[in-house]
């Protein structure tokens, strides 16, 4: 289904500060530093990077809307978007300046207050991509004045954030053989770490870092180990070399811990999984990854030998909560096979893992949080009714933590 | 206006064009253009500027206020040979203002303006150019261009983005662009002084308008957003902000030109 490709603004009383800036001495649009990242939460005016914050809590400091007022929103300004397609991305605001993604791989700069375009970019791309699930773009990063995307031909670009001229554009992987990014990345440092799509056409899935300055490279970490990797031998023969595993939607990061979190997707081919019998690692998993290089610290996987498209592809939320009666850094993650799970974010250490939709596929989950299967489960030429079904018990979509109500919040899909 | 750059074609060509163009019926949806000769050219753009200049410009060079892209460059988001190109003048592109041309337009008529399109694209074979593009580099360099211009990323905000204005404008059009700026300067870079209701008054360069708004970027490269009902007046300058290039010599504007000429998109 075609979905509403419009950028709605609602505002209820006066706009926040940093919109109406100009009024004494112009937007500005400040250098976007690392410090400014690390401290997103203190500008609640701001919407800095994917998640609002490194720890993806996607929280509002704001209060100027709340539940007594919420019903006298009304529109302030709609700005639509050329391309009837896909709408999924999540805007930064930068002192006043919105950057949308738009299909296929665009970007466009606009007025907050007003909706109003200041410059766009679009990037050119071929016409043999593959891509799984509609044309597609999620978001930018930024940092310092340069905005950082993905684009569907498995490119990375740096474009200025001034004016939207192309800094850089690196080529990830090659779009022919099945690669594609629809994701926003995450910057960490002067890094710019960024996944990868392409589970559905036999790829081999990895996380990239990129120097935010240059384009280059700084390091790869494959998220399917190699043949003299440990991990190798969950994927019979051959089939780890297209197991797919990708990274398509943006981490979290922990600065204390130096640690990145991302998730992994399915494995490949989805549902037919005798051809690559075994726990298929590190697909449907989390991986924390030195930040500095990229080294896997720890990994859980959600879903072994997953045969129903479960991707692990939920945005990583990081809390320090009490926990029998200690307090624990922990990661919050309602996973698509209807689980919800909180791990040791330091360790990976399973602590809690509960159903939170219906699912008909696991009588539950032991003391490590390894699914103890229902037998027969598997899909079949006659057809097999499991909840949930392979859109999930929740998708890509972002969920979001309260430290208010220390409640966590997320959409999910109940069959009836 | 853009010129048709096949440079070099005999009148013995010529004939021979018209000759093809009387041959027999095209084939439906052929692979390659059988309507490529110089004559095609022409009648391609006629029929361009008619049927699709009012979104893609009469020059082809695109509109970022319609979204229609610049049709110069010879890279396509959804063509990357002529019978793709074909494909999308036929039968438009789905769920964009990109709509198909007549049905009662020819198909010979469709490859011509394919031809048209194709030869938009500079070929930097066709030019013999006087200058030298790695003096021409140094040139850039000293005379500090890129304090307004940026190539590759690295420069000014204040000027046009040069990484890939070889594949826009020939060396022609550059020469004239650094002697004679202000002959023909595109509404992106004329300046609007913005008069505001408290009596002060904020100038830069236009970056985007429509009826009721405009944005410009300041010397300082600030945005700026103005509602003009807001404002008390409004003052569009349009000139360039750039200097011509009176301290040059010829020679080192034809070295600058060929530098210039040399900076064109990967293909």
């Amino acid at each position: 289904m075609k979905r509403l490709a419009t950028v709605f603004v609602l505002t209820a009383l006066a706009l926040p500060a940093a919109v109406t800036a100009q009024d004494d001495g112009g937007p500005s649009l400040r250098p976007v530093t690392w410090e400014r990242l690390l401290n997103a939460a203190d500008e609640p005016e701001n919407w800095l990077m994917y998640s609002g914050t490194l720890d993806s809590k996607r929280y509002s400091g704001l209060e100027q809307i709340h539940n007594r007022n919420v019903g006298n929103l009304e529109l302030k300004w709609a700005y639509q978007i050329p391309e009837i397609d896909r709408a999924e991305t999540t805007p930064l605001v930068v002192d006043g300046v919105m950057f949308v993604t738009e299909a296929p791989s665009n970007v466009v700069a606009l007025d907050a207050a007003t909706g109003r375009q200041y410059w766009r970019y679009n990037h050119e791309l071929p016409d043999d991509l593959r891509i799984c699930c509609g044309r597609n773009n999620r978001g930018v990063a930024i940092l310092g004045e340069t905005l950082f995307m993905s684009t569907l031909d498995a490119h990375t670009v740096a474009i200025d954030a001034r004016t939207g001229n192309l800094v850089w554009n690196t080529e990830t992987a090659p779009h022919a053989s099945g690669y594609s990014k629809t994701a926003a990345p995450l910057i960490v440092k002067d890094q710019v770490i960024t996944g990868i799509a392409g589970g559905e056409y036999g790829i081999r899935g990895f996380l990239d870092s990129y120097d935010a300055a240059s384009g280059a490279r700084n390091w790869r970490t494959y998220t399917i180990p190699g043949p003299d990797e440990p991990g190798n031998q969950t994927w019979l023969g051959e089939s780890w070399r297209t197991g797919g595993s990708p990274t398509w939607i943006t981490g979290a990061y922990d600065p204390d811990l130096d640690l990145v979190y991302w998730g992994t997707g399915n494995p490949g081919p989805d549902w037919n999984g005798e051809v690559r019998l075994g726990d298929n690692l590190y697909s449907d998993s989390v991986l924390a990854l030195d930040g500095e290089n990229g080294n896997l610290e720890w990994y859980f996987q959600f879903t072994p030998h997953d045969i129903h498209d479960w991707d692990a592809i939920q945005v990583p939320i990081l809390g320090d909560i009490r926990y029998e009666g200690e307090m624990r850094r922990v990661m919050m993650w309602a996973n698509r096979n209807a689980f919800y799970y909180t791990l040791d974010r330091e360790t990976g250490e399973f602590l809690v893992g509960k159903p939170y939709a219906l699912q008909t596929w696991a009588e539950g989950l032991d003391e490590n949080g390894r699914p103890i299967r229902v037998p027969n489960m598997e899909p079949s030429p006659e057809g097999k009714l499991v909840s949930p079904t392979i859109g999930g018990g929740t998708n890509w979509w972002s969920p979001t933590f309260s430290p208010r109500t220390g409640l966590y919040y997320v959409n999910l899909l109940h069959p009836r | 206006m853009r010129k048709v750059l096949f440079v070099g074609l005999s009148q013995a060509a010529l004939v021979a064009a018209l000759v093809l163009v009387a041959g027999p019926a095209t084939p439906a949806r052929a692979q390659e253009n059988p309507f490529d000769t110089l004559i095609d050219v022409r009648m391609g753009e006629r029929v361009f500027r008619a049927q699709c200049g009012r979104c893609h410009g009469r020059d082809a060079r695109g509109n970022d206020e319609t979204g229609a892209p610049d049709l110069t460059t010879g890279q396509f988001a959804r063509a990357s040979t002529d019978a793709g190109m074909f494909s999308v003048i036929r039968d438009g592109i789905e769920n964009t203002a990109m709509i198909g041309i007549s049905p009662r337009a020819s198909d010979q008529t469709v490859w011509q303006i394919v031809s048209y399109i194709n030869s938009l694209n500079l070929d930097p074979g066709d030019y013999d150019l006087p200058g030298d593009a790695a003096r021409g580099e140094q040139v850039y360099a000293g005379a500090d261009c890129s304090s307004c211009h940026m190539i590759g990323g690295e420069g000014g905000r204040t000027g046009p983005d040069l990484s890939t204005v070889g594949s826009r404008l020939d060396p022609d059009e550059l020469a004239s662009s650094l002697t004679d700026p202000d002959a023909e300067v595109a509404p992106r870079w004329w300046t609007v002084r913005v008069n505001r209701a408290d009596g002060s008054t904020v100038e830069g360069l236009r970056m985007n308008e429509d009826t009721f708004t405009v944005r410009i970027m300041d010397s300082d490269e600030n945005l700026w957003s103005f509602m003009k009902s807001d404002a008390r007046s409004l003052e569009r300058i349009k000139t360039s902000t750039m200097p011509a290039a009176e301290n040059l010599t010829g020679s080192e504007v034809d070295d600058l030109v060929a530098y210039l000429f040399s900076l064109r998109r990967e293909s």
